[in-house]
């Protein structure tokens, strides 16, 4: 069976370019066609990404936890508060983050050896 | 496509849980942390409403009063209602489709993690110095600006709002890649549920307005520590357009699921096939698309905006609202109606969302708007849209899926007690604020006039009957998990697949699945056996 994966993005796509050309009957600002045409414009690449996409793996190893993810999510928030306190904050997130990120890489090829 | 759990024993324990990529369990950790940050918000508006009991400074200092109603509506917005909408639809969205798993369970677990860290960081914003946030849940600029809200708290919350976005925005496209790609052999689009369709234009209006309120924020904290993004003449009024790209949209994120909890409970409480399914999902479409094109009509005061076109497409809203109502409406005709207390919440987000919907007419219309903007009436309208709509929504799911979740069913009685309270308080609340932002009473002010005393006492009230609502459903939740009444699989004889799984699902969903003909897979196969 054929999966149009692609199909609910291009109409949504569509609807949204719809209405930015319904916006230039009334207005030119930059900011209204820039914004909804924007939206409408990154909707129809991802379309595109789907309608090219190769097929899915006959199986799919799904992980039970993942400790590393929790750490990046912990370093990204450390780094992310760290911008207006300073670098003695998001220095110890931006490490934080990278060992966290070394951790799901890890357990990517873990999973991918019993693959 | 087969999925399989990798060869290791499933993590036990509370750290287990909390670095679980099982989407059951990161839905239910989300709604649990969502939950959390509706009680702290709530308190939040029960000192608001305390300080407004009568006119004067009685309760807390002014400054405590913005920070109170910034935080206010900002864990309502960003932590409790929109996370929540996400929670449900990571928890049923691939057992609705009959998949085995979400699609990219690493990153779903850390948009959990961003959302809460972006939550904590915000509260942590009442201990630093000069307190928490204070320029509202949009932080409107130049009010924002490191010159007129000193202190760090305005960073930590534009920080917390960035993480708790992110974080949504990740899940957001997860739920899309799983809806387009996961769905079983013939769960065809047009064989989806109405909720999960719900969540599909959901995740459509998050993914393409969501980056824009991240690009907006990161803007917003270089202009305080550098200057110079909003700066300029038409810098305020940029802000507000980049801002309310995902500020309209971002109501429909936190009321789409919820539309889609009721159809689904209605179903099954009227044990009808839904009406109208087709038109149902192509007006939510049409309904999703036409709300990313509105949202420059919370800027019409500012004479800044193109208002003869967000005021048209403001107005073009009723048409495809009233599709919704007619199929939710239809469906109960002829049906054999059990008043369940999730019926109850059902027809509650009917009645009161339509106070919601029916105001939402009037601030349409610019020249009302003018007389209205930045009133009571503002207040009571999306307070009847998000608490009329979307709590009463999430309190139907809660009634319906409760039973499919823990394998237990709530007290109907608790239920129906919950359900008496939160009209009676919703009603008290928010419907003399119509009144009073008519009459001329500001938002966000922490005294007013005499005159509008009696009104406002009213409100409080409310207020505190809300709050005893709230801890009734908890006490509810605890009562029947701690006495537990057995649910069977399907209790209420639901129509989609989730029912046709063990309460609670397995680790994998399901172990078989039935044959998938129409978007009431459990109906066909009942209709068969007759």
């Amino acid at each position: 069976m054929m999966h149009r994966r692609w199909t609910p993005l291009l109409v949504w796509a569509a609807m949204l370019g719809i209405f930015t050309a319904i916006q230039f009957v009334f207005s030119t600002n930059p900011y209204y066609w820039g914004l909804l045409g924007g939206a409408a414009a990154a909707t129809a690449l991802l379309a595109g990404y789907y309608l090219w996409r190769p097929p899915l793996r006959p199986a799919e190893y799904v992980p039970d936890s993942s400790y590393a993810t929790v750490a990046v999510a912990a370093g990204a928030a450390i780094a992310v508060v760290g911008v207006p306190f300073g670098p003695w904050l998001y220095l110890p997130g931006l490490g934080l983050l990278a060992v966290g990120l070394g951790g799901v890489v890890h357990e990517l090829r873990v999973e991918r050896r019993h693959g | 496509m087969t999925t399989v759990a990798l060869e290791r024993p499933r993590p036990a324990g509370l750290i287990g849980w909390l670095a679980s990529t099982d989407h059951k369990r990161i839905g239910l950790l989300q709604i649990g942390a969502s939950i959390g940050f509706f009680v702290a918000s709530g308190i939040a508006a029960l000192l608001m409403r305390s300080e407004l009991a009568e006119p004067g400074m009685q309760v807390v200092s002014r400054q405590s009063y913005n920070e109170l109603f910034t935080i206010h509506g900002s864990g309502m917005v960003y932590l409790t209602v929109t996370p929540l909408a996400l929670a449900v639809g990571i928890y049923l969205v691939p057992l609705q489709i009959g998949a085995a798993e979400i699609a990219w369970p690493r990153l779903t677990l850390l948009g959990l993690w961003l959302f809460v860290a972006g939550g904590v960081v915000m509260y942590l914003g009442f201990a630093v110095d000069h307190g928490a946030a204070k320029a509202g849940w949009f932080a409107t600029y130049p009010l924002s600006s490191a010159a007129n809200t000193t202190g760090k708290g305005e960073d930590m919350w534009i920080c917390g709002v960035f993480l708790s976005v992110l974080g949504n925005t990740i899940q957001s496209g997860t739920l899309l890649a799983t809806i387009l790609r996961k769905r079983a052999p013939g769960m065809t689009m047009a064989r989806v549920s109405a909720f999960t369709w719900s969540m599909l234009v959901t995740v459509l209006l998050a993914v393409t307005s969501f980056p824009v309120l991240l690009g907006t924020m990161a803007a917003l904290e270089w202009d305080r520590l550098h200057g110079g993004v909003f700066g300029g003449h038409y810098g305020p009024v940029a802000y507000q357009l980049l801002f309310w790209f995902y500020g309209h949209p971002v109501v429909y994120v936190m009321f789409f699921p919820f539309v889609g909890m009721v159809a689904e409970a209605v179903s099954a409480f009227s044990a009808r096939r839904f009406f109208g399914y087709k038109g149902f999902t192509l007006s939510m479409l049409l309904f999703a698309a036409l709300s990313m094109s509105v949202w420059a009509h919370h800027m019409f005061a500012t004479g800044r905006v193109n208002n003869e076109y967000f005021s048209l497409t403001s107005t073009m809203l009723i048409v495809p609202a009233g599709l919704e109502y007619f199929a939710i409406i239809g469906t109960m005709i002829g049906g054999a109606i059990v008043f369940s207390t999730a019926m109850l919440f059902s027809i509650g987000f009917l009645l009161l969302f339509l106070v919601g919907g029916l105001t939402g007419i009037i601030v349409a219309s610019p020249p009302l708007d003018y007389h209205l903007t930045d009133s009571y009436f503002y207040v009571s309208h999306f307070h009847y849209t998000l608490f009329g709509g979307s709590l009463f929504g999430f309190f139907a799911g809660v009634y319906y899926w409760f039973p499919k979740v823990t394998g237990a069913l709530l007290r109907e009685s608790l239920g129906k007690l919950h359900f008496v309270l939160m009209v009676i308080g919703a009603n008290l609340t928010f419907f003399p604020m119509l009144i009073l932002g008519f009459e001329g009473m500001p938002r966000r002010v922490a005294t007013y006039p005499s005159r509008f005393t009696t009104l406002n006492a009213l409100e409080t009230g409310g207020g505190f009957v809300i709050a005893l609502g709230v801890l009734v459903f908890l006490v509810n939740v605890w009562w029947s998990l701690r006495h537990r009444r057995p649910a069977g699989n399907d209790p209420f004889g639901g129509p989609t697949l989730e029912w046709w799984t063990t309460s609670p699902p397995p680790r994998l969903n399901y172990e078989s699945l039935p044959p998938i003909r129409s978007y009431a897979p459990l109906f066909d196969l009942r209709e068969e056996r007759r």
